[in-house]
């Protein structure tokens, strides 16, 4: 049994004026324990409403998300998001903002406290506990949006184009990071669902690569990348991929 | 040697004497000194305690109604609407009914009278903070929200983190504008219960008006000097640190805004700015046009946009306030004997009663004609001197911030003492009480609109050989325009709060009265104590702000906003 699945998915938004229209349709797929999934498609083809509907944020119109074999209805415990506009609240220190992912948690003060405090000095925060999202830089928003995440150890972490509003360079040294998170069997993600615009970053990161249509968004093809890690992001056989799947798109 | 040293102490002790006995002689003149001193502290702690009360009571009811109206769009389809009617009424207006009302329940304690006060602050604040809640709440990023959800914070949670803290730089801001108003409203209402005896409330307004009317102009200066002490000292340790605080609840881009505006001067510009906005219209948070168009497009296009049921809502709203003004009306005339439906309609055909209502039409007319000269001659004085002021220093900003700090309605005995005396005393005063409700909304937001018009337009006119009428032909007025209309908005709001402290003058022991529906509400309340004639003017007066503001103000507004907006 796959640990999550989605069996038909469809979704539509009636608006007012307009006759309700169709922004995902007929969505199946199935996503293994472990694995790393980037999902990719053209602007506006419903990616990140697909993201939303795993997690349980949105119901879908048609369809269902099965989460180790039962339906998910709502927010699913076990996922948590990172947003790409990281999501921070501007009010809560990095501290409390981490502690956040760990809200409905049934653990007292000092537990969540001594964990908040451990992924901060995992993911390199340490010494800002105190310090204001507004005082940070673009990437430490980021990396204190990934710790809030990965925080409550969630078995599916989901992405919506995290590394988007970020510089290069950052980019690239939190996607080595993220590899890392994920190929560490000590901790959390084992299973990583990721949205992204950017093929390259797709085809460096996933195991899959699912290639979305333009709207209404169907699932185009599954590419399977089986190049061995660590990967060099510039290697011909990467690129052949990339252009492979940017035809699909284009 | 022992005779010298004698007459010396003989000389000391004398002069010891001279001094005790100087002492003794001023001794009833310092204790009256310290009387004086210990009334005028104790009113100034009336007036403090009821603003206070008010301020707590505006954000207790403020905050649930706007989030409540902000995160369900069936509650805010009949919420908003109910605000919007709210805040047209002037909230003088409110004052006399309220009077009437509580003290109809508390049977005519002053407990009444000073609920009525605290109430009426309370009209002058709350509407204005909850907008302010519904907009911080409504404007929480679609992200933050689902990330709230995606952490699962639940309905506490999300109050209490997300919420309640998006809230706070709004609130304080405008918080801190509706105590400014706070001040002009409460002392208005204390200066309105001296004329009689049975309604009066200490307060720094009641002390500074019976100073003044009783010929003590020293003591008059003291109270308003006291006044504005305690307004800047609130400031200081209220506002003050409570602005700061909350920038840390603002979201980046605000910031960013923030940083861009460095000096200590432009940020106490923008602070005066909004301060001097009136708080219980919607353009009071006006912070740039773009926001006003938000604002205005927020509170005053709703209803052509509304489906016909929301229509009925709004409808329902309005007969369900004139359902509770009817049973108020039933209760005060169960109350003052009137006991059976037919006496009730039989009181309706008293004389007195008709040929005040007769009068409806002429005071109607008298009002909007005094409104009308008042926002000439504001203007005539206030359009050159923003032009001048747009862009001079710092300390033309403080010494005007302080004069406008100073609610005008506690300068209104002094102003009376003066014009009275002049030729056509009576209508020259009403017109300049009016006046001063009026004019320092004009003021301020001509000042912001002439320095919202980018250099570079106006060098460029200037490089084409644009000057002196044709230069603001074609520039400077255009480019005001906006923000004149704004302006004027507000501007004739805080008139027809004036015109109920303008058109009824108390003086001299004697009470002067023009033609007006302010004169006419006052009479009504004071006089007569005809809830029914009372409740007719206001519906009538608040009617025609409505009716203005749709007809006039905003049409003016969308059309100015499309020609003239600097893109």
């Amino acid at each position: 049994m796959p640990l999550l699945e989605l069996r038909n998915v469809t979704k539509s938004f009636t608006s007012k004026t307009q006759t309700p229209f169709v922004v995902l349709e007929h969505i199946t797929m199935a996503v293994d324990k472990g694995d790393f999934v980037c999902i990719v498609g053209p602007s506006g083809c419903g990616k990140s409403t697909l993201l939303r509907i795993i997690c349980g944020l949105i119901p879908p119109t048609d369809g269902q998300v099965l989460y180790k074999g039962t339906e998910v209805k709502g927010v699913c415990e076990e996922m948590a998001m990172v947003f790409q506009s990281f999501a921070l609240f501007p009010w809560l220190t990095v501290l409390e903002n981490v502690e956040l992912g760990l809200y409905s948690k049934k653990i007292s003060q000092e537990d969540k406290r001594r964990k908040a405090l451990k992924m901060i000095e995992m993911i390199g925060l340490k010494g800002f506990e105190e310090a204001y999202p507004r005082e940070l830089s673009g990437g430490m928003k980021q990396r204190v949006g990934l710790a809030r995440a990965l925080v409550s150890e969630p078995t599916v972490l989901l992405m919506d184009e995290p590394f988007s509003s970020l510089d290069p360079l950052t980019a690239t040294h939190l996607r080595e990071e993220l590899v890392d998170f994920w190929l560490n069997p000590d901790m959390a993600p084992d299973t990583v669902i990721m949205v992204t615009h950017s093929v390259e970053e797709a085809v460096y990161l996933a195991n899959r690569v699912i290639v979305l249509s333009h709207r209404p968004g169907t699932i185009i093809k599954e590419v399977p990348v089986d190049l061995p890690r660590p990967r060099d992001p510039r290697s011909d056989k990467l690129y052949a991929l990339v252009d492979q799947i940017t035809s699909l798109i284009a | 040697m022992l005779v010298s040293s004698s007459r010396v102490t003989l000389r000391v002790s004398k002069r010891i004497n001279i001094v005790k006995l100087g002492f003794y002689a001023m001794q009833p003149q310092v204790e009256g000194l310290l009387n004086e001193a210990l009334l005028l502290l104790s009113n100034l702690s009336y007036s403090l305690l009821r603003q206070f009360a008010a301020l707590i009571l505006s954000y207790l009811f403020a905050i649930p109604y706007g989030i409540v109206a902000a995160r369900s769009r069936r509650a805010e389809s009949v919420m908003l609407p109910i605000l919007d009617i709210l805040q047209s009424v002037p909230i003088l207006g409110f004052f006399p009914v309220a009077v009437l009302f509580f003290i109809t329940i508390l049977g005519g304690s002053r407990l009444g009278v000073e609920l009525a006060a605290i109430f009426l602050i309370f009209t002058s604040q709350a509407w204005n903070l909850a907008f302010s809640t519904y907009e911080s709440v409504s404007a929480i990023p679609n992200e933050l929200l689902e990330a709230s959800r995606a952490f699962r914070l639940g309905r506490i949670g999300r109050i209490m983190k997300l919420y309640l803290p998006s809230c706070v730089p709004k609130l304080v801001y405008n918080g801190m504008m509706s105590w400014a108003g706070g001040w002009y409203f409460l002392v208005a209402a204390e200066i309105i219960t001296i004329g009689s005896e049975e309604y009066k409330v200490p307060g720094i307004g009641s002390y500074i008006a019976e100073a003044t009317y009783s010929g003590n102009l020293s003591h008059a200066l003291l109270g308003l000097g006291a006044l504005i002490f305690s307004v800047v000292i609130v400031d200081l340790l209220l506002w003050a640190p409570l602005r700061d605080y909350a920038e840390r609840f603002k979201y980046e881009a605000f910031a960013a805004q923030e940083v861009r505006q460095p000096t200590l001067y432009q940020r106490s510009l923008k602070w005066l700015e909004k301060r001097l906005k009136r708080p219980s219209l919607p353009t009071a948070r006006l912070r740039s046009l773009e926001k006003t168009k938000e604002i205005i497009s927020l509170v005053y296009t709703p209803l052509p946009k509304l489906k016909t049921y929301l229509k009925l809502i709004h409808i329902l709203c309005i007969f369900l306030i004139s359902l509770l003004a009817a049973l108020v009306i039933l209760l005060h005339q169960y109350e003052t004997g009137v006991k059976s439906v037919s006496e009730f309609i039989g009181s309706l055909k008293e004389p007195q009663f008709l040929k005040e209502l007769s009068l409806l039409p002429q005071a109607l007319l008298a009002s909007i004609a005094r409104l009308g000269l008042a926002y000439v001659a504001s203007l005539a004085w206030t359009l050159p001197l923003a032009a001048w002021l747009a862009w001079r220093g710092a300390a033309v900003f403080s010494l005007l911030g302080v004069l406008a700090s100073i609610p005008a309605t506690a300068l209104f005995p002094l102003i009376i003492n003066v014009t009275m005396h002049l030729p056509y005393g009576l209508f020259l005063t009403s017109i300049i009480l009016t006046m001063t409700g009026m004019q320092w909304y004009l003021l301020f937001n001509l000042i912001g609109g002439f320095r919202s018009i980018p250099s570079d337009i106006i060098e460029a006119a200037r490089s084409f050989g644009l000057r002196g009428l044709s230069l603001w032909r074609r520039v400077m007025l255009p480019g005001v325009m906006p923000a004149l209309i704004t302006g004027s908005i507000t501007g004739w709001g805080g008139g027809w709060n004036a015109l109920i402290v303008s058109e009824y003058i108390n003086y001299g022991g004697e009470t002067y009265t023009v033609l007006g529906l302010g004169s006419m509400l006052d009479r009504a309340a004071y006089e007569l104590g005809n809830l029914t004639l009372l409740l007719i003017i206001l519906a009538t007066m608040t009617s025609t702000i409505v009716l203005m503001n749709r007809v006039i103000w905003r049409r003016a507004y969308h059309y100015t906003l499309d020609r003239y907006r600097f893109e």
